[in-house]
């Protein structure tokens, strides 16, 4: 191993850093194992003890229901069993991947989420992307041009993109652009019926997904902003900044080659928090936008203390959690190598 | 045959005359094809709408599964899978003849066994208001394969039996339901019925398409060459959806009320407030007479009085509500008109409550009550409820919970004071009103039932009376005496009769408009071009 002094100044270790990457990650996925076993048995205790429970929610929906019809549904759902028998039943499932019957979609768990699956990641990938992007630019113009102008308009209207709750721009942004303007649908996935397929049916998709997307990623792009900004602010007097401006180098060198790399490890890890909100973080804007996402599942099957669903939901969210952040821990690492993954 | 009646009516009972001005329609020859696109709120629990009772679930599923009759705005039947009926004097006997031209989707014939399947396994055992609806059917005699004899173990009179069979007895096929489980059935979610629509794919959390079924009965029907229902979970989504002409109908109050106002200043907007007629109900407050103070009636009429209905109708409903009688709407034709209006008489409460032995202590309370209201507009309700209990010196404590965690307290626990509830009307009170006042239905965990503890055998009386009238006179006399005992006993506090509306662009021609509009099969409906 090789002490180097880099051009910013701080010591890099030369690492070997594939078979050092899989020697992580296979510790991580040890560490993430109990981690999910821990999960799986809280949640599935903590669900029970919300008051109601599928049988009570299920005649609520369907709005009456005598003595008879919930004892019979109460044993075709197993909840009739000790609470044991019932979770020993749905270890043993889940040992077997089988997440069970969702009763009130009348299908299997796993069918009920995977449909509902591709949107959420569609809508949070391409939101945090477009975010991520206007975020860093917004935040380097803001730290360039500090205390000026641009920089105090940078920071108001991160303020107000911040502070403006979703649901408020997604209805604004529908009364302008689609009711008003009617350049965008309403709301929805895709045009139904259309039998659109190809990159015809990509534009149609893409066109529903100009405002939920620019909702959700007005919200990020506010958070972004304000990490870059004051990220690259502390960085403006480091040693190395000084030593890259003092070899001549361009302003625009300095900042996004030298500065940005390392303003951008908060907002990593910021990503890597968001990522886990994956399964349920876009549910005001799924619900606003009627995007038939895994948020407003998330939120209907806690409304109808659909265990099975609900557990499977969570229970995935943990993993996505979990694999998020060991990702984002990597790329830190591989971005700034003083850092231990481990 | 089924005849079909130009709609004239829409609006015609609403309270508010803006409603009638905008939605009136006028004859026109029916075009073919075309689009409906229907805005609704959420995924149904399936599409299989024998085993439902939801609202949604029998919108969906009423236009693919039809039922043996339906009900007209003049409370009368037409017969859809039957061709004709008739009952025995004593009630005990409701014989139905099929239609010969029926088929299924998938080409079978429908027989008298598809119909004893539908009421004896699937609505007996599998649906929700089941073994309450069907409870007196013991056996479906099939004499052929067009005939269906039902027997019943005690009489019941023909309106609420009918009534019973159009809104909540869809027919589906033996052949298809009969030889598995029927909660996991996979054809619960690929359905096949009788109706003028086939189903055609289910996207969740997006769409639900139903295509025209070209085999049905009526040649010329259906007009629509598919309806598609929109799943827009948000009401104002919805208001914009209908503003930018991206839906052209919805049912059962689809927007706020704030948004029907706007919607309804719009040229291309129609608001229809008569297609919900028979399924709309009575608000009222549930109140636990296990609790002693409660138990006074002295009590419940001071609560009573304390309350404003004008101002519940003004402020929460924008007057698309009016003060309740009874627990029957004033708008039925089963209604007791002599009914006096409930007082708002603050003085006269206070006076009843001091009489009772509560006076206000020295904090100025008389004693504490916990309020449950059951969501949407009932929250709104139940905040009023509060400032009104103040003003007679009950100091009141909202109790916020979503739907289950609801039922659960009142219905599992028993755990209230004042609940403010829904009570509603579902075509006749023998339905689905009877067991909240009858000392019989009292039945823990059971919902929509006596949770109050109300026990009274005058009250049990009326309603078996009218409960096996077959004569409607005698049936009218014996629910007049219900609605009288219930004004004056008060188990229930009646609060406000809500309207409930049905949102269309005025292209939407809606066919024969009886007062379950959403739950009719759309076969006659069309759109203008």
């Amino acid at each position: 191993m090789t002490d180097v002094t880099s051009t910013s100044g701080a010591v890099r270790k030369h690492r070997k850093t594939a078979p050092r990457a899989l020697q992580v990650i296979a510790n991580r996925l040890a560490q993430a194992i109990p981690t999910i076993a821990c999960v799986l048995v809280v949640n599935f205790f903590l669900v029970r003890l919300i008051p109601g429970d599928p049988v009570d929610a299920f005649v609520a929906k369907a709005q009456a229901a005598d003595a008879l019809f919930k004892e019979n549904l109460r044993h075709e759902m197993g909840l009739d069993q000790p609470i044991w028998v019932q979770f020993g039943i749905y270890l043993w499932k889940i040992v077997h991947l089988d997440f069970g019957w969702s009763f009130q979609n009348s299908a299997p768990v796993l069918e009920v989420i995977l449909s509902r699956l591709w949107p959420t990641v569609l809508l949070v990938v391409v939101s945090i992307a477009l975010s991520l992007v206007g975020g860093v630019v917004l935040g380097v113009t803001a730290a360039r041009y500090f205390l000026t102008w641009k920089d105090r308009a940078i920071a108001i209207m991160s303020m107000i993109l911040y502070a403006m709750p979703a649901f408020w721009i997604g209805l604004s942004l529908i009364v302008v652009f689609s009711v008003k303007l009617r350049l965008v649908p309403v709301g929805g996935f895709d045009t139904i019926g259309s039998g659109k397929t190809g990159l015809a049916y990509a534009l149609d998709v893409a066109r529903h997904m100009v405002l939920p997307a620019a909702t959700l990623g007005l919200f990020y792009l506010a958070v972004y902003t304000r990490l870059v900004r004051a990220s690259m602010l502390e960085l403006l007097d480091s040693d190395f900044v000084r030593t890259a401006r003092a070899k001549g180098l361009s302003e625009s060198t300095v900042l996004w080659r030298h500065m940005l790399p390392h303003a951008l490890l908060p907002v990593l890890t910021m990503v890597g928090v968001q990522l886990g909100s994956l399964l349920s973080g876009a549910i005001v804007i799924e619900t606003v936008f009627s995007w038939p996402g895994l948020g407003r599942l998330t939120f209907q099957a806690a409304l109808q203390r659909d265990y099975n669903t609900l557990l499977a939901i969570l229970l995935m969210s943990t993993v996505v959690v979990v694999t998020a952040n060991l990702i984002v821990d990597l790329v830190s690492a591989w971005i700034d190598r003083r850092m231990d993954v481990n | 045959m089924i005849t079909r009646r130009t709609v004239l009516a829409i609006g015609g009972l609403s309270m508010l005359p803006w409603v009638g001005k905008l939605a009136a329609q006028e004859t026109k020859k029916p075009a073919p094809g075309g689009v409906l696109r229907v805005a609704v709120y959420d995924d149904p629990r399936s599409i299989f709408s024998p085993i439902e009772t939801g609202d949604l679930e029998l919108t969906i599923g009423s236009k693919i599964f039809e039922s043996l009759l339906r009900l007209k705005a003049d409370n009368t039947f037409e017969g859809v899978l039957a061709e004709s009926w008739k009952y025995s004097p004593d009630g005990k006997e409701y014989e139905f003849k099929l239609r010969d031209n029926t088929r299924f989707h998938d080409g079978q014939p429908l027989t008298s066994e598809d119909i004893a399947f539908s009421i004896m396994e699937l609505g007996k055992k599998h649906n929700a208001f089941g073994s309450t609806l069907f409870a007196n059917v013991i056996a479906a005699d099939l004499p052929d394969a067009r005939t269906v004899v039902f027997k019943l173990s005690k009489p019941m009179p023909p309106f609420p039996f009918l009534g019973t069979l159009a809104a909540f007895a869809p027919i589906a096929p033996k052949h298809i339901y009969g030889t598995s489980d029927i909660l996991k059935n996979p054809k619960n979610n690929t359905p096949i019925g009788t109706g003028p629509f086939r189903f055609k794919e289910w996207n969740r959390g997006s769409s639900i398409v139903l295509d025209r079924n070209p085999d049905y009965r009526e040649k010329s029907e259906p007009y629509l060459d598919q309806v598609v229902f929109r799943i827009i979970t948000d009401p104002g989504a919805r208001a914009a959806a209908f503003e930018a002409d991206e839906v052209d109908a919805g049912v059962n109050s689809p927007v706020s009320k704030a948004d029907l106002k706007r919607l309804a200043e719009l040229p291309f907007i129609a608001i229809d407030a008569s297609g919900n007629k028979a399924t709309e109900g009575v608000n009222a407050i549930e109140v636990n007479l296990r609790r002693k103070e409660l138990s006074d009636v002295r009590v419940r009429r001071a609560i009573s009085m304390s309350i404003d209905r004008n101002f519940i109708c003004k402020a929460v409903y924008e007057g698309m509500a009016a003060p309740a009688h009874g627990p029957i709407r004033s708008d039925s034709f089963l209604f007791d008109a002599e009914l006096p209006q409930l007082a708002f008489n603050i003085e006269e409460a206070n006076k009843l409550l001091d009489e009772a032995g509560y006076p206000k202590g020295a904090d100025g309370w008389r004693f504490n009550l916990n309020i449950d209201p059951n969501g949407d507009d009932l929250n709104v309700i139940g905040d009023y409820i509060k400032q009104a209990l103040a003003g007679i010196g009950i100091n009141g404590t909202i109790i916020v919970s979503d739907y289950a965690t609801h039922n659960a307290r009142i219905y599992t626990d028993y755990d209230f004071d004042l609940s403010v509830q829904v009570i509603s009307t579902l075509v006749d009170p023998q339905i689905s009103v009877f067991d909240y006042y009858w000392s019989k239905a009292i039945s823990k965990g059971r919902w929509q039932t006596n949770a109050t503890d109300y026990r009274n055998e005058e009250m049990d009386k009326a309603i078996e009376d009218a409960e096996s009238a077959i004569e409607a006179d005698q049936r009218l006399a014996a629910l007049k005496q219900f609605q009288k005992i219930a004004a004056r006993d008060l188990p229930l506090i009646p609060l406000v009769e809500y309207e409930s509306h049905n949102v269309f662009n005025k292209r939407v021609q809606l066919g024969s408009l009886g007062p379950v509009w959403p739950l009719q099969t759309w076969a006659d409906a069309w759109l203008e071009k």
